[in-house]
């Protein structure tokens, strides 16, 4: 019956499928693709004919006798898939003296039914002609053992990841209201053999309408038992507060970091059975979830919300306390208003306690005795300066206080106490803000006549307060020029001397100067005699602007340098050093020479006085 | 001085009464107002002015005429005006301290990061910024086409780079510090029929959500931006608009209605 379900609803596939059109990309030479119509044979096949349902095999279509790109519509068998792109394979050989030729496709199929498949004959069209592509069958078999195995240990990897680190968090209650603050916990459990060497960051939260508090350090549990495996438990205590009524999916991700072995060991494949400690290697992130939860708001019951209810929701107790019941007129009391229970304390504004014509009422301090970052358990403190207008037994007034109970689903009414107050009158009452003046009699007076002189003259009027920034002024932008025409100066003065001769002048006799440095070092009289007379043509011949100083002979020198002002017995030395040098490189190497470094200063010496 | 450069001057200071501003004449009709003790009128005649053009003296007699009738968060929204127009005037500045005092509020104390790396600092590191900018390339044509030193390059590169990247870090943090400044506001007081200086900011944009905190008046808060970078304002059906704000040290977070609070800068509208 299932098999026959089945069918059908591969037969509907089979009606709306789609014609493939394949296209192979012309490569290949094509004095093999000749075809004689009377000699092209088509031959199809399954390659294996008979695999599992878990196998795969290859539909094979060979081309006997051209190698031209065929084309067609291959037909789409309900029970199997095949692929789009088909490998191509062209060959050439020659049987028995004749040349043969042969083009192969092969496609993937991939079966999804157990039966026997059978492509019908279908036409292809080769050239100008059409041909058929002869029946093949595939028969595909039930799973076998091997095949269960292998999907079972798939199933298991990947249950295994999962159970390496994951994130649970519970909402406490079926249902919550709209405003509701509860205390739940998020738990990122981490298997004790995962290599983890740090969280990234703490679970975040994925949905909206629900706000949760700030998560701070979180405490962690060991040997924690779960699925056979024992877990480090890393719990951040938070409250959860909902916005609006409805369902709201909530979910939490968080990532840490885990050593690897190798890129190919990564986690994300398969870490427990190719690498089941991970190795020592690099870090890679990864990521950890949570379930996703639907959690239920519903609205606040309109059905006796009393008028004084102004938000809190949960389980409170109130008390209120005063630090003195007998005082002076003008005397300050504190009148301390403290809300006790589990709620959302984040959210539950100061009771209202107006001034009256019997007492002024200051803005209240608020204070929080619990944790101060979930605020869901602990005690609200609201405290309030009094200060008396009257002198008698004064009552200071009762606050009503109403909550909304979550569990009980109802609104509580509750009444504070009314302190009693015996207020003496004291000396004459004076304004308080005279009087804190007063009080301060050690402190040095503020004279307030010093302060707040009024102005009688507007001075400069502005159009707006922001001040213009510099970006935008023109003389900021005007005295850029400065610096950019001197750079502009620079730069083509640079060019202009890099492209003259005495840069190049520089260089040479730098490389000069250098190689009978060298010459020195080395001992080697060879380099220095012929460093030496090129540079004594060099800063001879560029000081008497020779177009060619390299070409000078000794006596051009000499009688250049007998055209300048230059003594006679700078000269003579200048000549005798020239003809030590051609003496060295024609004829009486054997003769003694002046050591070169003598010889390298002498000349320097000498250069320097020419004129 | 001969006769007719007096009569030059006579005759200049005669033009500039008669021909004064709008804003000149509302600041004098203010002044009037303020000397016979009638400081409402005053105080409209300088909000009027204000419209118009500003000056630190203005503001400055506007906190002023707020501190004697007691309103401090106001007091203290104009004495920062005037103290953005003249921050060099003590004379403000001990006021405006005076009137947090008063108004029970802590005034942040500077930080060395918030007095070098201020707004007002801005144009000075943009002046630091340009010269170290112009300074390397100098160097470098120095370098490249007169003194092929690689010792001088060795040394210079690391230098300059610090530099650079110092005068760029001082540039954004004064930049930031700027646009913080235009996102500023001042609380001023509830807007309820009591008017109290308690200010609560609410979770939602609207009168009957429930407040997150509440904010003293005086106390200075900053405007969340939305994903287009403006502020992050909410229009109710009642046309009331709420702006979602937040203190300087992100303790205090929540939605506050435009009349309970002062600009320090106005926006552009």
């Amino acid at each position: 019956m299932a098999k026959t379900e089945n069918c059908r609803v591969e037969w509907s596939f089979y009606k709306n499928f789609k014609i493939l059109l394949f296209t192979i990309a012309l490569f290949g030479n094509q004095n093999f693709s000749h075809a004689n119509n009377n000699s092209i044979r088509i031959e199809s096949l399954f390659q294996p004919p008979t695999i599992t349902l878990a196998g795969q095999s290859t539909y094979k279509v060979i081309i006997h006798g051209s190698q031209e790109n065929p084309q067609g519509s291959i037909p789409q068998i309900p029970g199997i898939s095949i692929s789009n792109s088909p490998q191509v394979f062209r060959s050439a050989s020659f049987i028995n003296g004749i040349p043969s030729v042969r083009l192969e496709l092969s496609f993937n199929v991939t079966p999804k039914a157990v039966g026997t498949h059978t492509i019908q004959k279908w036409q292809i069209q080769i050239g100008k002609n059409a041909f058929l592509v002869p029946d093949a069958n595939l028969k595909v078999l039930p799973p076998n053992q091997q095949d269960i195995i292998r999907k079972n240990e798939q199933e298991k990897q990947e249950e295994n990841l999962k159970q390496a680190s994951f994130i649970e968090f519970s909402n406490p209650r079926p249902y919550l209201f709209e405003g509701e603050t509860v205390s739940t916990e998020i738990n990122l459990f981490i298997w004790d053999r995962l290599p983890v060497s740090r969280i990234e960051r703490a679970p975040q939260k994925e949905g909206g309408s629900i706000s949760i508090s700030e998560m701070g350090q979180p405490l962690e549990k060991r040997n924690q038992t779960r699925f056979n495996k024992s877990y480090t438990v890393f719990s951040w205590p938070i409250s959860m507060t909902t916005a609006i009524a409805g369902k709201h999916n909530l979910k939490f991700n968080t990532s840490i970091r885990v050593r690897v072995k190798s890129r190919g060991n990564s986690p994300f494949n398969s870490p427990f059975f190719n690498d089941p400690f991970f190795g020592f290697g690099r870090e890679e992130s990864l990521t950890v979830l949570s379930d996703n939860h639907t959690i239920n708001v519903k609205p606040l019951p309109l059905n006796n919300r009393p008028k004084s209810f102004s938000g809190a929701i949960g389980k409170f107790s109130i008390s209120t306390s005063i630090d003195s019941d007998s005082i002076s007129l003008g005397d300050p009391i504190r009148y301390k208003v403290d809300i006790e229970g589990k709620g959302n304390f984040s959210a539950m504004p100061a009771p209202p306690l107006e001034s009256d014509e019997i007492f002024k009422i200051g803005p209240p301090a608020f204070s929080f005795d619990g944790n101060e970052i979930t605020m869901f358990e602990g005690i609200q403190s609201f405290e309030y300066v009094i200060s008396p207008l009257k002198s008698g037994l004064l009552e200071v007034p009762s606050i009503t206080f109403s909550y909304f109970d979550p569990l009980q689903e109802e609104y509580f009414v509750t009444k504070t106490k009314i302190h009693k107050i015996n207020v003496d009158p004291g000396q004459t009452w004076i304004d308080p803000s005279e009087e804190s003046s007063s009080e301060e009699e050690n402190v040095p007076e503020i004279k307030t006549n010093d302060y707040f002189q009024t102005e009688n003259e507007p001075g400069s009027w502005v159009l707006s307060l922001e001040k213009e920034s510099i970006i935008t002024s023109k003389l900021f932008w005007s005295l850029q020029s400065i610096p950019m025409l001197s750079t502009v100066v620079l730069f083509l003065y640079g060019l202009k001397r890099k492209r003259s001769g005495r840069d190049i002048f520089r260089k040479k006799l730098s490389l000069l100067t250098k190689q009978m440095k060298d010459a020195i070092a080395y001992d080697d009289p060879e380099l220095f005699f012929k460093a030496s007379r090129e540079r004594i043509r060099l800063e001879i011949g560029t000081l008497y602007k020779r177009t060619n100083p390299a070409s000078l002979s000794s006596q051009e020198i000499i009688s250049l340098l007998g055209n300048g002002s230059n003594n006679e017995n700078l000269i003579q030395e200048i000549d005798d050093v020239l003809q030590r040098i051609d003496d060295y490189e024609f004829a009486d190497r054997e003769k003694n020479f002046p050591t070169l470094e003598n010889l390298d200063k002498k000349i320097n010496t000498l250069l320097k006085k020419l004129k | 001085m001969t006769s007719s450069f007096k009569f030059l001057i006579f005759f200049l200071t005669c033009i500039r009464f008669l021909y004064g501003s709008e804003q000149d004449r509302l600041f004098y009709d203010a002044i009037r107002a303020e000397a016979s003790g009638d400081t409402d009128l005053a105080i409209k005649f300088y909000l009027q002015a204000s419209q118009i053009a500003h000056t630190a003296n203005l503001h400055g007699n506007l906190a002023n005429l707020y501190f004697e009738e007691g309103k401090f968060g106001h007091s203290i929204l104009h004495f920062r005006k005037a103290i953005l127009l003249n921050s060099e005037n003590s004379e403000l500045s001990t006021n405006l301290a005076f009137a947090y005092e008063k108004a029970g509020v802590q005034n942040a104390k500077s930080k060395f990061l918030d007095t070098y790396f201020s707004a007002d600092f801005l144009p000075f590191w943009i002046i630091i910024l340009n010269i170290v900018i112009w300074f390397s390339v100098v160097l470098v044509i120095y370098i490249f086409f007169f003194k092929e030193s690689k010792r001088l390059l060795f040394y210079s590169i690391p230098i300059l780079t610090a530099l650079f990247v110092l005068s760029s870090y001082a540039v954004h943090f004064s930049s930031n510090q700027k646009a913080l400044k235009l996102r500023e506001i001042i609380v001023l007081h509830s807007s309820d029929s009591n008017n109290t200086n308690i200010v609560q900011l609410r979770r939602f944009a609207g009168e009957k959500s429930l407040a997150n905190t509440s904010v003293s008046s005086g106390e200075s808060l900053i405007v969340d931006l939305d994903e287009n970078k403006k502020h992050k304002f909410h229009k109710v059906s009642n046309g009331d608009i709420w702006y979602l704000v937040r203190s300087s040290d992100n303790k205090s977070k929540g939605w506050i209605k435009e009349d309970e609070f002062g600009w320090l800068i106005e926006p552009i509208s």
